[in-house]
């Protein structure tokens, strides 16, 4: 999206970096809008059978926000990523 | 004399969106009763916008916007639907996101056509809830799309002879607008063959409503023709490429590595 499609990501390089199997984790800090999420469930499908652990930022409400204006799927994603106080 | 209204409400979709200076975004909305609309959503890119979930690709919503001196204004929005469905399946998304970039690369703006808007949403709605085959969704939504910008294909019979297609030997000719028979179609040029099989899919499609296209089961060689007819029908009319369909065409490429995981053969990016 935006003329940015799946050869512009510079995966390759990332791949190299992988298979050296000295990364335990990729953490996949993409927008959260559509093209974000998007972008990430591709490289996350991609990086499956390199068996490394692929985790993503959390979504959910921004600091300094007001609940009473949280649309449904801001909330919906802080409730998914709720945590013990 | 009235004078016209200064804001409008419209229920829309949103096709796609642009970022225009610092926190702004450029919206281009399909709307009911308008067309195709570009607008400004200000501010969206902070991360304390109300605005900012509403307009996202592929939103289902009511739109009010401000006549702006150039680009008009989004002033308030209000999600209908948001296809969340989607949104969380990769196979899913990109074919949505390639049925948005057809609609948007084949209208003009403020050309209002509901046919369309209604084709975009019955087919969203249809991508969230079908479990069946995505891409059979996909050759239904192109050929409705040819049909109602005017392209429909001729299928039927002949486009050089008039007569009744029968028996193998057919041809597709996108510049023709259809398919040519053995004994018309022009020797010298490079063309597209069609089965029998494949052109009874074509024009099953062309007489279909949405979910019957669930009832054509094509093998996968004929699905993959019935694809290039209609890939090459859809380049021609809009004359030009349609970027998330090399998107598309990565997802589904992947598909068969993701399932066979372990034996990790190296990918081809």
């Amino acid at each position: 999206m935006e003329g940015i499609g799946p050869d512009e990501l510079k995966l390759g390089h990332l791949m190299t970096r992988l298979r050296d199997g000295s990364v335990h984790e990729v953490i996949m800090a993409t927008n959260p809008n559509l093209e974000g999420e998007a972008t990430a469930m591709y490289v996350a499908r991609l990086l499956q059978p390199m068996n490394v652990r692929v985790t993503r930022l959390a979504r959910g409400l921004p600091t300094g926000a007001d609940l009473e204006y949280a649309d449904d799927v801001t909330l919906a994603r802080a409730l998914e990523n709720r945590q013990e106080v | 004399v009235p004078q016209p209204p200064r804001v409008y409400k419209t229920p829309a979709i949103v096709l796609r969106q642009r970022r225009l200076g610092d926190a702004d975004k450029i919206i281009t909305l399909y709307s009911a009763e308008h067309g195709k609309i570009d607008a400004i959503a200000k501010g969206v890119r902070r991360m304390t916008s109300r605005l900012a979930g509403h307009v996202e690709p592929l939103n289902h919503g009511s739109y009010m916007i401000a006549h702006g001196r150039n680009l008009d204004i989004i002033t308030q929005a209000q999600t209908v639907e948001t296809f969340q469905l989607l949104r969380d399946d990769l196979d899913r998304l990109s074919r949505a996101l390639y049925a948005a970039e057809l609609l948007d690369r084949a209208t003009e703006e403020r050309s209002e056509n509901f046919a369309l808007y209604r084709l975009l949403l019955d087919s969203l709605r249809q991508l969230c809830e079908t479990r069946d085959d995505l891409d059979m969704l996909l050759r239904f939504f192109e050929m409705s799309l040819l049909g109602l910008l005017g392209y429909r294909p001729h299928l039927d019979e002949c486009v050089t002879c008039g007569r009744e297609l029968s028996g193998p030997g057919n041809c597709w000719v996108a510049e023709l607008g259809g398919v040519v028979c053995a004994t018309c179609r022009p020797l010298e040029v490079a063309l597209r063959m069609v089965s029998v099989e494949a052109l009874v899919i074509l024009q099953a499609l062309q007489r279909a409503r949405l979910a019957d296209e669930q009832l054509l089961k094509p093998a996968p060689d004929v699905a993959m023709e019935v694809e290039r007819v209609l890939r090459d029908a859809v380049h021609y009319a809009l004359d030009r490429d349609v970027r998330s369909a090399t998107f598309l065409d990565s997802v589904r490429r992947q598909r068969p590595t993701s399932e066979s995981a372990g034996s990790a053969a190296p990918l081809g990016l």
